[in-house]
C-alpha cells in the first residue's frame, strides 16, 4: 500500500520539484521568472483572494443549510441532505457549462434583467472574477456543509436546550454554544474549500477567462500552450509551499481533530 | 424504618377526605388539562397538577408514559395541543423556553463542553445580564452549595460523573429559578453516589426553598425525596398523593404495582363477602360491606402478609420456594396451591422459615386493598 502511495504520489510531486530547478539544467532561472514577471504575483494573489471570498461566502451559505439538516429529523433531513449531495454527482464541467449559458452576454440572468426592465444593456457577467466566485462557492457548498454537518449533528439536544433554559434567546445560543461548538468543522470545510478552490482548474478556466485567471489556469498554459515545463514546475512548487504554509497557521489556530472530543454524546 | 402506618382500610367512604384532590388555594405550578400527539402517538391525555411553592413533586411511571414530554412541556421545549401552563398565577404556555424562568437538569447533565466549570454556571447569570462582581459571588456561592469550591476552572470533560450532576445543578439554580426541573436526575449515577446524591438534592431543595418537579422510574427514589408523587400511565396520571397515600392506598392496580412489592390475589365476591380459592376472608371491622358479586383483584404489601402455620387460620396456603436472609430482613417467596408466587418480608428470625415448608398466609383484613377487574379500587357502595 505504501508502495503504490510512493510510486503514484510522492514520485511525481518529486519529479515536479526537479523539474523546476533542472530544466534544462540545475539553476533557479524559472523561480526568479514567477518574482519578475507582474503576472504571476497578480494572479497568485487573484488565486488566493479569490479563494478566501468563496471560502467566505459557502460559509455564510452552507451553515445555515447544515444547521438546519443537523435539527431537521426523517424525511426533511433526507430531503436536505439530497438537495446538497446531488449536485456531486454531476461533473464539475456540466455544472461550470451551466453557468456560462445562464451568465453569458444573450444568457438567462441579462435576459430576464432586460425584460424586466432593471437594465437597458447586458451586463458583462462572464469572464469576471464575480463568475469565477459565483460557480466556484456552488461547485464547493457541499464540501463546507457536510463536515460543518457532522459536528452540528453531534451537538447533543440537551445541550441546546439547557443554553435556552438558562435564558439564551434563539441567536444568543446559536453565537454562545452552536458557533463554539461547531469550531472544528467550520476549520474542516474552510480548509477543504480554501485549499480546493487555490487549485482549481475547469471553473476557473471556463468562467474566469483570460483576465480573471487562476493559478491552475496558468501553469496548465505553460504547459499546453509555451511548453515551458519548468516554470509550470516552479509556480506548482510554490503553490504547494504556500498551501502548507497555510496548512501549518491554520493549524495553530485549529487543533484539526481536537475539540470535536470534548462533546458529550 | 418498618414502622408501617396505619394500613388504610379495604374501603374507603366516600366522605373520606382525600389530600391530594383538594384544590390548593395558591399553588406556585398548576398543569391544566394538557393534552399532547406526536403524530398518531398519543403522549399526553389531559395531565393535571398542581404545586405548592417549596415542595417536591415526582412524575413516576414506567418509559414511554408521558411524564417526560409533561416537564419538557413545563420548560417550553414542547407545545401542548391543549391545556395550559400557570407558574405563579401566570400562563406560561406561550413563552419560549428562555423566558420562563425555569432551571434544568437533563439526564445527560447537558455541560457546554467548551466552557469552564465557572463559566458554565455563570451562563444563565450572564444572559441575564449580571456582571462582576456580582456575577463571581453568585457563581462562587451555587458552586459551595453544590460543594465543589475551587474547580472554577476545570473543563466538564475533566469531571467525574458525579461532579458534573453537581455543576449541572448549580446551573440550574444560581439565578434563582422559580422552578427546578429534574430528568432522571439520579439514574446515570452507580447506587453509591446514587443514595449520596439524593440525600444532598434533599438538603439543597431545603436550603434554597426549591420548588421541584422530577421525572423518575425509580419508585424508591420518587418515595423517598418526593412530598407529592404523580404515577402516570400512558398518557395519564394514575394517582395523585403523598408518598404514603399512593403506597398504601393505591387506587388503581397498576399504581399498586408499580410502586414496590406488591402480592396480588384473585379473588371473587360472592354474596357479600371476598372469597379466596372458595376460602372466605376476613373483611375490616365495622364496615358496612355491600358488594356485588364479582371477580376481584386482592394486593397486599409484603411487609403486611404473615406466615403462620398450615390449618391455623391463613387465608391462603402454600410452600415456601426461596428464602433470602438480607440482615434485618427476611424475604421468602412462597409458592401458593394456586401457582402463584408471594413475597413475604418480615423482621426477626421468627420470620423465617425453612425451604419446602407448608405455609398459611394472612395478614390484617385493613391492610389489603380490593381491585374490580377493571384495576380500579373497590369502594363501598
Amino acid at each position: 500500500m505504501l508502495a503504490v502511495l510512493a510510486g503514484v504520489f510522492v514520485y511525481p510531486v518529486i519529479g515536479m520539484l526537479e523539474r523546476g530547478v533542472f530544466t534544462p539544467e540545475f539553476s533557479l532561472q524559472h523561480y526568479y521568472a514567477i518574482f519578475e514577471r507582474d503576472l504571476y504575483l497578480r494572479t497568485f494573489w487573484r488565486t488566493f483572494r479569490l479563494s478566501a471570498v468563496v471560502t467566505a461566502v459557502t460559509l455564510v451559505l452552507g451553515f445555515p443549510v447544515a444547521l438546519l439538516m443537523a435539527r431537521s429529523t426523517g424525511g426533511v433531513a433526507a430531503i436536505i441532505a439530497a438537495c446538497v449531495i446531488f449536485p456531486l454527482w454531476t461533473s464539475v464541467l456540466v455544472r461550470s457549462f451551466a453557468w456560462t449559458v445562464l451568465l453569458s452576454r444573450n444568457g438567462l440572468v441579462n435576459d430576464a434583467l432586460m425584460r424586466s426592465g432593471l437594465i437597458e444593456q447586458p451586463l458583462r457577467l462572464l469572464y469576471t472574477e464575480f463568475a469565477v466566485v459565483l460557480a466556484l462557492a456552488h461547485v464547493m457548498l457541499p464540501f463546507m456543509i457536510l463536515p460543518l454537518y457532522a459536528v452540528l449533528r453531534d451537538i447533543p439536544k440537551d445541550v441546546i436546550r439547557a443554553a435556552s433554559a438558562g435564558g439564551a434567546s434563539d441567536f444568543a445560543v446559536l453565537r454562545t454554544i452552536i458557533v463554539p461548538l461547531s469550531m472544528p468543522g467550520i476549520a474542516a470545510g474552510c480548509t477543504m474549500v480554501f485549499l480546493v478552490s487555490l487549485g482549481f482548474f475547469v471553473t476557473p478556466l471556463l468562467l474566469g477567462g483570460s483576465r480573471s485567471l487562476m493559478i491552475a489556469t496558468l501553469i496548465t498554459q505553460e504547459v499546453t500552450q509555451n511548453y515551458n515545463w519548468g516554470l509550470a514546475a516552479a509556480l506548482s512548487t510554490t503553490l504547494l509551499v504556500v498551501v502548507l504554509i497555510a496548512l501549518a497557521l491554520l493549524g495553530r489556530f485549529v487543533r484539526i481533530g481536537r475539540g470535536t472530543k470534548a462533546m458529550p454524546k | 424504618m418498618l414502622q408501617v402506618p396505619d394500613p388504610s382500610p379495604a374501603c374507603e367512604t366516600p366522605a373520606m377526605p382525600v389530600p391530594s384532590v383538594r384544590p390548593d388555594p395558591d399553588p406556585l405550578l398548576r398543569i391544566e388539562g394538557l393534552h399532547k400527539s406526536f403524530g398518531k402517538t398519543v403522549a399526553l391525555r389531559g395531565v393535571s397538577v398542581a404545586l405548592q411553592e417549596g415542595s417536591i413533586l415526582a412524575l413516576l411511571g414506567p418509559s414511554g408514559c408521558g411524564k417526560t414530554t409533561v416537564l419538557m412541556t413545563i420548560a417550553g421545549f414542547e407545545t401542548p395541543d391543549r391545556g395550559r401552563i400557570m407558574i405563579g398565577g401566570h400562563d406560561v404556555s406561550g413563552l419560549p423556553p428562555h423566558r420562563r424562568n425555569i432551571g434544568i437538569v437533563f439526564q445527560s447533565y447537558a455541560l457546554f463542553p467548551h466552557l469552564s466549570v465557572g463559566d458554565n454556571i455563570a451562563f444563565p447569570l450572564r444572559r441575564r445580564g449580571i456582571r462582576k462582581p456580582e456575577l463571581g459571588r453568585r457563581v462562587r456561592r451555587a458552586l459551595s452549595l453544590v460543594r465543589l469550591e475551587g474547580l472554577e476552572d476545570r473543563m466538564p470533560n475533566a469531571l467525574s460523573g458525579g461532579q458534573k450532576q453537581r455543576v449541572a445543578l448549580a446551573r440550574a439554580l444560581v439565578f434563582d429559578p422559580s422552578i427546578l426541573l429534574l430528568d432522571e436526575p439520579l439514574s446515570a449515577l452507580d447506587k453509591n453516589l446514587r443514595e449520596e446524591m439524593q440525600n444532598e438534592l434533599r438538603g439543597i431543595q431545603k436550603s434554597t426553598g426549591a420548588t421541584v418537579v422530577f421525572v423518575t422510574h425509580d419508585q424508591s427514589e420518587a418515595l423517598s425525596l418526593a412530598d407529592q408523587i404523580a404515577v402516570m400511565r400512558s398518557g395519564s396520571i394514575e394517582q395523585l398523593g403523598t408518598p404514603d397515600e399512593v403506597y398504601y392506598r393505591p387506587e388503581t392496580a397498576f399504581v399498586g404495582r408499580f410502586l414496590g412489592e406488591a402480592a396480588i390475589l384473585r379473588a371473587q365476591a360472592r354474596a357479600g363477602r371476598v372469597h379466596v380459592n372458595g376460602t372466605p376472608i376476613e373483611m375490616p371491622a365495622g364496615r358496612s360491606i355491600d358488594f356485588r358479586d364479582q371477580e376481584l383483584e386482592i394486593l397486599v404489601r409484603p411487609e403486611h402478609m404473615v406466615v403462620c402455620p398450615p390449618a391455623s387460620g391463613g387465608f391462603v396456603h402454600g410452600s415456601v420456594e426461596t428464602v433470602s436472609f438480607t440482615g434485618a430482613l427476611n424475604k421468602t417467596a412462597i409458592r401458593l396451591t394456586s401457582g402463584e408466587l408471594v413475597s413475604v418480608v418480615g423482621v426477626g428470625r421468627s420470620t423465617r422459615a425453612a425451604v419446602g415448608t407448608p405455609v398459611g398466609l394472612r395478614w390484617a383484613p385493613e391492610a389489603m386493598r380490593l381491585f374490580d377487574t377493571l384495576g380500579d379500587a373497590v369502594r363501598c357502595h
